[in-house]
């Protein structure tokens, strides 16, 4: 018997309408528990009109209304029911796991999983690091202490029970885990693009060589910088590694992921989501090849479940085969942008994402950069900080050519600050490189 | 994998939720903590098989 380079081969290759019909019979089934069990959604669902038995068709379901994370944040502000509020869909004695959302976006949101949730958790997990050839004899290293944050947690125990061995590598410093990662020959690193950029700085510092060490794969999470053609290639050129994307969110869970044939695409888990891909004007569903916003439903989770969560990512949806047989559709170029990062910069709509991919196609800058947007008199000012790799010195042509680039980019005129390699802060988890000074003024 | 194989698979899953409860209903008549909490981290197990073979059966079933 050979080898299957599915999880499940069945969920996996079904046929697109039999993925269609299946999302629908799951959702029905999560409506109906959600309404019996859950304070809040019965309470939004009959606020909306909306009784589970109405929701017949894919169509149907966007009458239910979506749910914000500011919505939650309140919810869980109230001290009723504390910590999760009337999110809480369980009875406590059945809540297994605590994590909370990084809060970059304002206040923490906090997730209870169940024992069953926490499984589910580890298999949308196994499925995309199967995808990504994770296997028994793999050894992976995870270079942090993982916290109230869920990601890593379950990278742990998929990688566990898809049968590699797992080093916790949380409680060193950046020196000490390149050591250990050097001594024990790990073959995979899971972790965020930033601290994947860092480690390679480090190491450099130190005098190794990345490229030299065993690991042929590495996955991201926390941020989109693996899905930036620019980052991902100096990740990859780092680490002489294979570098995938992950897409998850906490309240959304581990929902999409990047396949061995296409691994700048994220194929969305269908089998366990309904992720609708909507035209953010009209609310109607995008058709392949069209961008839209991501409103996410994990169909199978229990304790702290989510109808229809909007992530406030952008991607764009293709139901086109992928070479890897999944059926599953791709978000072509992973997520593109998040909506709450979009900000209006002299009247122009401004994605800090946009320079992230200007810096590091740019061989003399190091990884780090900041962007600084400040009121100066009645003009907004933008400011990219960029450090200049060792022993490159600033020329006219440069700057220039950054400066045009930003501007072809963004649509925006950049002021330039270059500065040494180490002088701009470094990040563990996830990086805050966008500072937008006016909303303090 | 034909709809005959995920029945078989079914089939097996269903004895082992069965067996599963009963070992937890046994568990708390008798009072062993880890006979109980050991029985539940199985069935948390037997729901996602239930996800990957019970669900997509009943589709193929229809």
């Amino acid at each position: 018997m050979t080898e299957s380079l599915y999880w499940n081969p069945v969920l996996e290759s079904l046929s697109r309408a039999d993925l269609k019909k299946l999302q629908l019979a799951k959702f029905k089934r999560q409506l109906h528990r959600m309404y019996e069990q859950s304070a809040f959604y019965r309470e939004k669902l009959d606020q909306a009109g909306v009784h589970p038995d109405q929701i017949q068709t894919l169509a149907d379901i966007r009458r239910i209304p979506v749910t914000t994370k500011e919505e939650l944040q309140q919810l869980q502000s109230n001290s009723e029911n504390f910590p999760y509020g009337p999110c809480l869909a369980v009875p406590t004695d059945r809540v297994a796991t605590y994590h909370q959302t990084s809060g970059t976006t304002g206040k923490p949101i906090r997730q209870a999983d169940s024992r069953e949730d926490w499984e589910w958790w580890i298999e949308c997990w196994a499925t995309f690091l199967w995808a990504q050839g994770f296997r028994p004899n793999d050894r992976v290293f995870i270079p942090f202490s993982y916290g109230v944050f869920v990601a890593f947690w379950a990278g742990h125990y998929a990688c566990e029970k898809i049968g590699c061995e797992v080093v916790a590598g949380g409680g060193l410093s950046t020196q000490d885990r390149l050591l250990k990662l050097q001594e024990l020959e790990a073959t995979a690193v899971l972790c965020t693009p930033t601290y994947g950029l860092h480690m390679a700085e480090v190491a450099e510092d130190m005098g190794l060589k990345l490229a030299d060490f065993n690991v042929n794969k590495m996955v991201c999470a926390g941020e989109p910088g693996a899905s930036i053609p620019a980052t991902k290639n100096r990740l990859e050129n780092y680490w002489g590694a294979k570098v995938f994307d992950h897409a998850g969110a906490t309240e959304g869970g581990a929902w999409g992921f990047g396949c061995l044939k296409e691994p700048s695409d994220l194929h969305i888990n269908e089998a366990f989501f309904l992720v609708e891909i909507l035209d953010p004007d009209t609310g109607e569903p995008v058709d392949s090849g069209e961008e839209g916003e991501l409103i996410i439903t994990p169909l199978d989770r229990q304790a702290q479940p989510y109808l229809r969560f909007t992530l406030k990512d952008m991607a764009l949806f293709s139901d086109e085969p992928c070479e890897c047989g999944r059926t599953f559709a791709r978000l072509k170029g992973g997520v593109l942008g998040r909506r709450d990062d979009l900000t209006k910069v002299r009247g122009v709509l401004f994605s800090p994402t946009s320079v992230e991919a200007v810096v590091r196609a740019v061989d003399q800058l190091g990884d780090e950069f900041q962007v600084v947007v400040e009121k100066k008199g009645v003009l907004d000012e933008i400011t990219l900080k960029a450090e200049l790799k060792e022993n490159i010195q600033i020329t006219p042509e440069l700057e220039t050519h950054l400066l045009q680039e930003l501007r072809l980019t963004s649509g925006l005129r950049f002021n330039l600050e270059l500065v040494p390699l180490g002088t701009l802060p470094r990040f563990e988890v996830k990086a805050k490189r966008f500072q937008d000074l006016r909303t303090h003024a | 994998m034909n709809r005959n194989d995920l029945k078989a698979l079914d089939q097996e899953l269903m004895e082992i939720r069965e067996a599963t409860e009963r070992l937890k209903s046994l568990a708390i008549e008798h009072g062993m903590p880890a006979a109980e909490k050991n029985a539940e981290r199985i069935m948390a197990c037997v729901e996602m098989l239930s996800l990957h073979i019970s669900d997509p059966l009943k589709l193929i079933e229809e």
